[in-house]
C-alpha cells in the first residue's frame, strides 16, 4: 500500500532526528537554511490563518499564533501567496513592530487595511532570502530530515486546501488536534538544531543557537500537549502506476474512483445518475469489506465479534444506501456523467468483483499472484469508508438547493397532480419538483450520510486491540467460520455473476 | 424531458419512441431485472451490474425511465442485446455525438456479465 499519514512521517521524523544523536556528520550552513526554512513553513501551514467569528477559537488560535510569531526571523516566507499582519511581518523581519507600521504609513512598505488590521503580501516583504530545498537524493540525515519535514509541509497545505467536508474530521481547524504536531515538530528542531550547532561552521552558530533557544521556548509555550492528534490520521496516496497485483490494483482503482467523484460532486450541477452510483458503489464496497473481514476471521487476524459487529452494520448501511439510490433513480437533473467518472467506477467495480469471485475463492485453482492480502485491502478500504463518509455528506448538501433552484426534476406522473401539471402529467413530461416534494430524498441523503460515518467508525473500531478473549481453536478447526456472516449466503436471486 | 412511462414497456416499445429512447428502455430494464433479482439482498452481487447498466443509460441520456413492466418475459441479457442492437443501428449523424463510447461501454458490460455467467458452477 502506497498510503502515508502524517503521523507515519512525524515517526519517521523522530527516527531520522534520533540518528543525528549517534553521528559527527559535518552540516553545511546551506543544509541547516534547508532544515530551518522546511521547520518554519511546516509550523506557519500547520498554525494557518487567523481565526475571526467565534471569540473562544479565536483566542485559543491566538496563542497558537504568537508561538509562531516568536520564529526568529525566518529565512524565507513560506509561501509567495501568503500573507502577513504587521506583528507577523515584523517577527519576519526581526524587527519592531511599530517599525513596520511606521514603513506601511510612510508608503515604504505596501499594505492594504482590513477591518482595522495591515494586511502584508509576504512577497512584498524586503530581504526574502532564497533558500535551497534539500537535495532529495542525498543520504545526509539533515537533508533528509529537511525533506520529511517538507513533504509533511505540503501534506498540511492538500489537507488545508481540501474543498470538501469529513463529517467530525477537521484536525486543522482544532487547535487541540494541531498543538501536539507542533510540540512534536518543536522537539525535532531542538535536536536538530543541537546537532548544527555542534557540526556547522563556527561563524553560522548563532542561527542554530537562536532556533534551538526559540524551539525550547515554544515547547514550554505550547503547555501540556502529550496527548495524541487527530491530525495524524490525515493520508497521502501514492497508488502504483501501473499497477500490479490484486492489491495494488484495489488501491489504484479507489483512488481514482473517488478523485473522479469528487470532481463531479463539485460540478454545477451535478449528475443523478453520479450521486446514485456513489450509493451503489458504497454499497458494494461495504458488501466487499464485510468478506474481507469475514476472510481475515478466518484467518485469525480479527475477532469473531470484530467480525460479526463489521457485519451487522455494514449490512446496516448497505440497506440506507439501497434506499438512497432507490431515491435518487427516481428523479433527474438531466445531467450526464462523465466518460471519466465512469471509467473510474467501472474500473472500480470490476476490481471489486474480482476480489469476490477470485481473490477471496477458497480453490487451489486460484494462483498465488492472483489471491489478496486481505489485511492490505481491508486497510485500503478503510481509508475508502472515510471518502464514503466525504463523500455522502457532500452528496446529502446537494437535494436542497438542486430543488430550491429548479433543478431537480421527476416524472409528473410520480408527483401530486395539480391543475399546472395536468399537461405534463398527461404527455409524460418531467417537472421541477417542490421543496415539500423532496422531503425523501433529502431525508435518505441524510440518512445515507450518517451511515456512511456509522461504517467507517465500525471498520475503524474493528482494527483496534482486541479486547475479547482468544477463541478456542475447535470453533475454527470445525469450519464454523463465520457461516452465518458469509455475505454470499442467502442470496435468493438467481447466481448470475 | 420525457418519461417513458405510459406504453413505454421494453417489450412494447412506444411507435413515436426514437431508437435511442427504445434502446435507453432495454438497458433500464435489465437493470430492473437484476435489482428484481437480487430479491431484495443489499449484498447480492447482482445490484452493482444493475447499478452500472443504469449509470450507462443515464450517460446516453439522463431523462429516460423505462416503467417496471410486471409481464416483461425477456431476461436481462435479451435486454442488454436488443439495446445493442439499437443502438449499433442508430445512423451516425442521428445519436449523440458520443453515442459510440457508450455503446462500447455496454458491449463491454456484457462480456463481463457474459464471463461471470461462464464461471458459475
Amino acid at each position: 500500500m502506497s498510503t502515508t499519514t502524517i503521523g507515519d512521517l512525524l515517526d519517521r521524523a523522530e527516527a531520522l532526528t534520533r540518528s543525528l544523536r549517534g553521528t559527527g556528520a559535518e552540516t553545511t550552513t546551506d543544509q541547516w537554511r534547508s532544515f530551518d526554512s522546511a521547520a518554519y513553513r511546516l509550523l506557519h501551514e500547520l498554525v494557518g490563518p487567523e481565526r475571526v467569528g467565534n471569540r473562544d477559537q479565536a483566542v485559543s488560535h491566538a496563542r497558537l499564533g504568537r508561538v509562531l510569531n516568536d520564529y526568529p526571523s525566518p529565512l524565507t516566507t513560506p509561501n509567495p501567496e501568503a500573507t502577513y499582519n504587521a506583528r507577523q511581518a515584523a517577527s519576519h523581519l526581526g524587527v519592531s513592530h511599530w517599525t513596520i507600521v511606521r514603513d506601511i504609513r510612510r508608503s515604504h512598505l505596501p499594505a492594504t487595511l482590513d477591518n482595522g488590521r495591515y494586511i502584508i503580501k509576504a512577497a512584498d516583504l524586503p530581504g526574502a532570502g532564497e533558500v535551497q530545498p534539500a537535495d532529495s537524493r542525498s543520504s545526509h540525515p539533515v537533508d533528509r530530515l529537511s525533506c520529511t519535514l517538507g513533504a509533511l509541509g505540503d501534506m498540511v497545505v492538500a489537507e488545508r486546501s481540501r474543498k470538501t467536508t469529513i463529517p467530525g474530521f477537521d484536525p486543522l481547524r482544532d487547535d487541540a488536534q494541531v498543538a501536539p504536531v507542533m510540540a512534536r515538530v518543536f522537539a525535532i528542531t531542538v535536536v536538530a538544531a543541537r546537532h548544527a550547532l555542534a557540526n556547522i561552521p563556527l561563524q553560522d552558530a548563532d542561527r542554530p543557537l537562536a532556533i534551538a533557544q526559540y524551539a525550547e521556548h515554544a515547547l514550554d509555550a505550547l503547555g501540556n500537549v502529550d496527548q495524541g492528534s487527530e491530525l495524524n490520521r490525515v493520508a497521502s496516496f501514492a497508488p502504483p502506476s501501473p499497477p500490479r497485483g490484486p492489491n495494488e490494483e484495489l488501491e489504484a482503482a479507489l483512488r481514482g474512483w473517488t478523485t473522479r467523484a469528487r470532481a463531479e460532486l463539485a460540478r454545477t450541477v451535478p449528475s443523478a445518475e453520479v450521486l446514485r452510483d456513489i450509493t451503489n458503489q458504497a454499497r458494494h464496497l461495504y458488501a466487499v469489506s464485510t468478506a474481507l473481514m469475514t476472510a481475515s476471521f478466518t484467518a485469525r487476524h480479527v475477532s469473531e465479534d470484530a467480525a460479526r459487529a463489521v457485519h451487522v452494520e455494514l449490512r446496516e448501511a448497505c440497506e440506507v444506501m439501497h434506499v438512497l439510490a432507490q431515491q435518487w433513480e427516481t428523479v433527474t437533473t438531466a445531467t450526464k456523467p462523465s466518460h471519466e467518472y465512469v471509467t473510474a467506477t467501472t474500473t472500480l467495480h470490476t476490481h471489486l468483483t474480482a476480489i469476490q469471485r477470485e481473490s477471496l475463492s477458497p480453490s487451489s485453482q486460484i494462483e498465488s499472484a492472483r489471491r489478496i492480502n486481505v489485511e492490505q485491502a481491508l486497510a485500503d478500504l478503510r481509508y475508502a469508508a472515510t471518502d464514503l463518509s466525504e463523500l455522502t455528506y457532500t452528496a446529502a448538501q446537494l437535494p436542497e438547493p438542486l430543488i430550491r433552484s429548479g433543478l431537480l426534476f421527476a416524472p409528473a406522473r410520480i408527483l401530486p397532480s395539480t391543475m399546472e401539471r395536468l399537461h405534463d402529467r398527461n404527455h409524460g413530461k418531467y417537472v421541477a419538483i417542490q421543496l415539500e416534494e423532496g422531503a425523501e430524498i433529502i431525508d435518505a441523503a441524510q440518512q445515507g450520510s450518517s451511515a456512511a460515518r456509522h461504517a467507517q467508525a465500525s471498520l475503524e473500531i474493528s482494527v483496534q486491540p482486541a479486547t475479547t478473549t482468544e477463541l478456542p481453536t475447535q470453533t475454527l478447526a470445525d469450519g464454523y467460520a463465520l457461516r452465518g456472516l458469509d455475505p454470499t449466503t442467502g442470496l435468493s436471486g438467481p447466481d448470475l455473476l | 424531458m420525457t418519461d417513458q412511462h405510459h406504453c413505454t414497456s421494453a417489450n412494447q416499445p412506444a411507435a413515436e419512441l426514437d431508437t435511442v429512447s427504445r434502446a435507453c428502455v432495454h438497458i433500464d430494464a435489465a437493470a430492473h431485472q437484476l435489482e428484481t433479482a437480487a430479491h431484495g439482498d443489499v449484498f447480492s452481487p447482482l445490484l452493482a451490474p444493475a447499478g452500472q447498466l443504469a449509470l450507462i443509460r443515464g450517460g446516453i441520456d439522463p431523462t429516460i425511465r423505462a416503467a417496471v413492466d410486471p409481464n416483461d418475459r425477456l431476461e436481462f441479457m435479451a435486454h442488454v442485446d436488443h439495446a445493442l442492437s439499437l443502438l449499433d443501428s442508430v445512423p451516425a449523424s442521428a445519436g449523440p455525438p458520443d453515442l459510440l463510447v457508450w455503446t462500447l461501454r455496454l458491449h463491454d458490460m456484457r462480456d463481463a456479465l457474459l464471463a461471470a455467467w461462464a464461471q458459475q458452477p
